[in-house]
């Protein structure tokens, strides 16, 4: 039976229940044929690989939500504890429902209510399981399962942009991934800037706010062959009193490199909304 | 300004000029081809032309950022099968209701952004009006990385065959961009098979159907360093009496490599349908 994708509203609950189907059709799967085209979550990375390839993440690699067993965050992104918030900050963040606190019916988070796009950096750490790697001469890809979504990361050289949102002929416009540019730290850190976001998106899945400002710095480390850790850093002086830890994603590499589709489908989330998720005669526009 | 503005007014011109768009997309008048390329010296808004004469293709090299499609001739699609009548005359198209009962009595999935698919999407343009494509790489694979809806696919280059079925016991899920494996049919063509497709997904604005297992060829050859030209061919004989070329087209190379961020946001896009583009007592839905 081919798996509908109602995204993000299935929340939490989704990571669950994936671990637990992996885990039975870990038995299940071991004498089925196997078919290049699908992924296998049974069908894992043994032990760390060997030392990692000096600057080198590319390829396909399972992340927590994947049922390949990546090991779990010591800090959840989706759910992180904040620094104090500037009285600004308070502000945005009371006006932000998560679905974990306020349900399908009740949550006003985007993405949940109509699969809008989650944003950076929140779509590294919603739903996030699994993501490609991919380099060109002057960039760095990434390539994310969730939404089947990409962002670019210029490694050219250049700086952020500091001229975005404002007024003029010459700012750029906020965008939902931000403006991204990277560098190798070492030999496996690859770390990754990112400013400029759309201000309508949330930080996180708990409702914390960014503004178009915010500097966000992911560090992808690569521990092994296997093995990449990803950090995320939030500087978001408007909104909070220190930078915030949002948290680490761990992944792991993935033997046959494919992974299966998996998004987030506006017209099933309104019908499921409709349906199931808000109460009778409730007017879904109020979620808006 | 900003870019929230930028994305609600996108969103609003999507759905305005997605009809019109639609149509240039499958076949544009000279006059419409000269104004879509926004002036002498541009190949398409904002893309200039590259200032020196093509050198040679380099070989078995498409990776890099290009603008188009451009000058799409396609053939016209062909008579379709009973299933395939059948399945066209529950779509109610965009552009058809846009014009007589209002944009929300169309059934066009892209109405609420839902995925455009393949290979729907190959032709869209709609909202950066100009279109981008941009091919890179992955051990044993060719991605492929759209501008509009910021989607990517993935051809496998390690030989494997298409999947023979989707949707039944052992064998993979159908999904909106497919399987698709590829090969390099001389130095400078890449020929890429796709098949497991989403049936939800429209196959083009007018809302042909497809069916799960159509067989979709493209064919992509750099002629030299700036062009690359590309021909899609459909094979669905559930829908369809006989295969045909769907786009013919060029693809022209991106000087500065960047795209923009090409987005459908749902929430905008329902409220518009709900909304602005409703004529008073009209139910939408």
């Amino acid at each position: 039976m081919r798996r509908r994708s109602f995204g993000a509203i299935a929340g939490a609950a989704t990571v669950l229940v994936l671990t637990v189907l992996a885990a039975a059709q870990n038995t299940q799967q071991n004498d089925a044929p196997r078919s290049p085209w699908r992924y296998y979550p049974a069908d894992r990375a043994v032990g760390d690989g060997g030392p990692a390839p000096k600057r080198d993440l590319t390829g396909t690699w399972a992340g927590p939500a994947s049922g390949a067993d990546a090991p779990r965050s010591r800090v959840n992104p989706q759910n992180p504890p904040a620094p104090p918030l500037t009285p600004l900050g308070e502000q945005l963040f009371g006006r932000n429902k998560s679905l974990s606190k306020y349900s399908p019916a009740g949550t006003n988070d985007p993405h949940v209510r109509y699969c809008d796009p989650d944003g950076f950096p929140k779509n590294m750490a919603n739903q996030i399981r699994g993501m490609t790697i991919t380099t060109s001469p002057n960039r760095t890809f990434i390539l994310l399962q969730y939404m089947d979504l990409w962002r670019e990361v210029w490694t050219d050289g250049r700086s952020l942009p500091t001229n975005v949102g404002g007024r003029g002929r010459d700012t750029l416009d906020p965008k939902y991934n931000g403006y991204s540019v990277g560098h190798w730290e070492d030999d496996y850190t690859f770390v990754v800037d990112t400013t400029g976001l759309a201000p309508n998106t949330w930080a996180t899945n708990s409702g914390y706010p960014h503004s178009v400002d915010a500097h966000v710095t992911e560090r992808f480390h690569r521990d092994s062959r296997n093995d990449l850790t990803l950090t995320i850093t939030m500087d978001d002086p408007k909104l909070y009193t220190q930078p915030f830890y949002i948290g680490d994603v761990h992944f792991r590499w993935i033997p046959n490199q494919q992974l299966d589709d998996y998004t987030c489908i506006p017209s099933e989330v309104q019908l499921y909304l409709k349906e199931m998720g808000d109460p009778a005669g409730s007017d879904p526009s109020a979620a808006r | 300004m900003t870019s929230e503005s930028t994305v609600r007014s996108l969103a609003a011109s999507m759905v305005v000029l997605f009809a019109a768009v639609a149509f240039l997309a499958t076949e544009e008048s000279p006059a419409a081809q000269r104004g879509r390329t926004g002036g002498e010296g541009l190949v398409a808004e904002g893309v200039p032309r590259m200032p020196n004469p093509p050198g040679p293709a380099p070989k078995r090299d498409l990776s890099g950022a290009w603008v188009g499609p451009q000058n799409n001739k396609p053939e016209p699609v062909p008579p379709m099968t009973p299933a395939g009548a059948a399945a066209f005359k529950q779509r109610k198209a965009y552009g058809t209701a846009s014009r007589t009962q209002g944009l929300g009595a169309s059934n066009d999935p892209f109405i609420t952004c839902d995925p455009l698919g393949f290979p729907r999407d190959l032709l869209a343009h709609a909202i950066s009006s100009r279109g981008g494509t941009l091919f890179g790489s992955a051990p044993n694979r060719i991605l492929i990385a759209y501008e509009q809806q910021r989607v990517w696919r993935e051809i496998w280059m390690d030989g494997r065959a298409l999947p023979k079925a989707v949707d039944v016991r052992d064998a993979p899920e159908s999904r909106y961009y497919g399987y698709s494996s590829g090969r390099w049919e001389n130095d400078n063509t890449l020929v890429i098979e796709t098949t497991g497709l989403d049936e939800r997904a429209w196959l083009d604005e007018e809302g042909h159907p497809k069916s799960a297992m159509a067989h979709i060829t493209e064919r992509y050859t750099r002629t030299d360093q700036y062009n690359l030209q590309v021909a899609v061919t459909v094979d669905d004989p559930k829908y369809y009496t006989k295969p045909w070329t769907f786009m013919r087209a060029n693809f022209y190379w991106m000087k500065a490599q960047d795209f923009s961020e090409s987005l459908c946001v749902p929430s905008e896009a329902i409220e518009y349908r709900d909304t602005l583009s409703r004529p008073s007592g009209i139910d939408a839905r």
